[in-house]
């Protein structure tokens, strides 16, 4: 690994976790408790679609685990939703940019991701309950997973151009 | 201006895929929220406990309607459970508290009725 990828992965890490942080402090609408606009995720998704999916993976791990401690909710219920939403997310989006690069754009993409996020939260959600009756809140979390896919997809697809220039002037 | 390594930016990408999966998530959330509203999955593990007094506890599943009755030191309580929820028809107490609670029919709800030592509750839960 070269420095620069180096330094480059470990700034995106702290975007991710300065992100992640902040998200916390916005007030989640009411009538959806749990849904969040998943900003952390633009640097995951930017990481994914710019670097590579192991550098993605890797981004979005560190996040989560120094995002748990950041919070105080390390190895807490918290921190296992997040955790395994952030894996299983970024692997579905890694598959989907791989294999549905040009039918699929980044927007796409990264409702995929949402969806996967969501969903993988409820399963380890009811795991750990041990209690399926979590599920019935799953078409709620999908709606609200289309705008803030969108939101997230949209906002990744311009850092891409962005950073795609500022790395080039670096480098 | 072409940013990308690739020779296109994102923005250039086809979003056909894209429509057909927000329409893909969008009918897959209407009809399992359709389906919860066809089969409530939360009647279908939901119980009546009732306990009465000295006499013991009884578990009534939600689906079996009827009325029931339940003899406590006053005399017969009768408890009905339709469609629309269980509530205490008849009681022999002075106040009648019981049948003033009304109907309930989500879990967590309860009738009590303290004079004939009754207590109806809603669970949910495994069986």
């Amino acid at each position: 690994m070269s420095t620069f990828k180096l330094v480059y992965l470990a700034m995106l890490t702290s975007l991710a976790l300065g992100l992640h942080a902040f998200e916390a402090y916005l007030p989640v609408p009411y009538l959806f408790p749990g849904a969040k606009l998943g900003l952390a995720n633009i640097v995951a998704l930017y990481t994914l679609t710019s670097i590579g999916l192991p550098e993605a993976l890797l981004v979005n791990v560190l996040r989560s685990v120094l995002g748990g401690m950041v919070s105080g909710t390390f190895l807490n219920i918290g921190f296992y939703l997040s955790l395994s939403g952030a894996v299983t997310s970024i692997l579905v989006m890694g598959l989907l940019e791989k294999t549905a690069s040009g039918a699929l754009s980044l927007v796409g993409v990264s409702i995929a991701g949402a969806v996967t996020h969501n969903v993988t939260q409820l399963f380890v959600a009811s795991l750990i309950l041990r209690h399926a009756g979590l599920f019935f809140y799953l078409p709620y979390l999908l709606f609200f997973a289309i705008p803030t896919g969108m939101f997230v997809g949209f906002v990744a697809g311009k850092l891409k151009d962005i950073g795609a220039r500022l790395v080039n002037s670096l480098t | 201006m072409r940013s990308d390594g690739k020779g296109r930016s994102w923005t250039d990408r086809p979003v056909t895929l894209d429509a057909i999966l927000v329409l893909v998530v969008l009918c897959v959330a209407l009809s399992l929220m359709f389906m919860q509203k066809i089969v409530p999955s939360s009647r279908t593990s939901q119980f009546l406990v009732v306990e009465c007094g000295s006499a013991g506890v009884y578990n009534i599943p939600w689906d079996e309607k009827g009325v029931y009755n339940f003899s406590g030191p006053l005399g017969e309580s009768h408890l009905e459970l339709t469609e629309a929820g269980a509530r205490m028809v008849s009681s022999p107490c002075p106040d009648k508290i019981c049948i003033e609670m009304g109907i309930i029919t989500r879990p967590g709800q309860a009738i009590v009725c303290v004079p004939n030592r009754i207590v109806v509750r809603v669970l949910q839960g495994r069986e």
